[in-house]
């Protein structure tokens, strides 16, 4: 897995997708939230791809946190999903993981 | 050669590693490799080598945010009986201040570590967190 940080954007049965790759510290969270913003901009439900992420700190967390507000503030939702271990960690030790979770598929 | 035995008996209480880096973000990722390496090396398991790269960076990326142009970055691992002090320090402009208790970076801190401490004065920060050393 390359350290670079890199996003793609796509769309899976309609959702937007967003693939974050790379480690995400201070020097790179700014561009992440930026990113993130724009994307809940421009879609009422954007879902986050972290498994291509090998590095979150809590840098990264403020990011995809202003991103979440970003997204509640115009009614829209962002989610996580398919974090590593360790990245998984850090977001539930701030608290922020569990705003970030998509809710469970209806049965 | 009786010294080396001597010396290779005592308790490892002078185990110091430090290494100064420039204040600025780039370097951040040379800090948490060097962290890794460390952390292997004292053969901590691989859960606990990736908590330790991200309270390190953690500590430093405060730091960072508050030092001045052109400073350096100090790093000091502390190696122990039973535990393994990093003390991290940088000079701090003397208008920015350590983020409040309630910041994530804390929450990570206090997450990943025994314990946390930090010290602001005027002119300097330091951070010292402290973790378990595996059991041998």
């Amino acid at each position: 897995m390359g350290r670079e940080y890199g996003v793609t954007h796509g769309t899976e049965d309609g959702l937007a997708v967003v693939r974050v790759q790379g480690e995400i510290d201070l020097m790179t969270a700014d561009a992440l939230r930026d990113e993130l913003c724009a994307a809940v901009q421009a879609a009422p439900v954007v879902m986050v791809d972290l498994s291509g992420v090998g590095f979150l700190d809590s840098t990264g967390v403020r990011s995809l946190f202003d991103a979440y507000k970003c997204a509640a503030d115009l009614g829209h939702h962002l989610y996580v999903r398919d974090a590593q271990q360790w990245v998984a960690k850090v977001l539930d030790v701030t608290g922020v993981g569990r705003l970030l979770t998509p809710p469970a598929p209806k049965s | 050669m009786s010294q080396i035995l001597h010396s290779t008996a005592e308790p490892v209480t002078d185990n110091v590693v430090a290494v100064t880096v420039p204040a600025d973000g780039g370097w951040l990722g040379i800090l948490r490799t060097a962290t890794a390496g460390l952390a292997a090396r004292l053969r901590f398991a691989g859960d606990k080598i990736e908590d330790l790269r991200i309270a390190v960076d953690e500590a430093c990326a405060m730091l960072l945010v508050i030092a001045p142009p052109g400073a350096d970055l100090h790093c000091r691992f502390e190696i122990g009986e039973t535990e393994l002090g990093v003390v991290v320090s940088a000079p701090a402009d003397a208008r920015r201040r350590l983020p409040e208790p309630s910041a994530f970076a804390w929450k990570v801190l206090n997450g990943l570590t025994s314990r946390v401490e930090a010290e602001q004065t005027p002119d300097r920060a330091t951070i010292r967190l402290v973790t378990e050393l595996p059991h041998p």
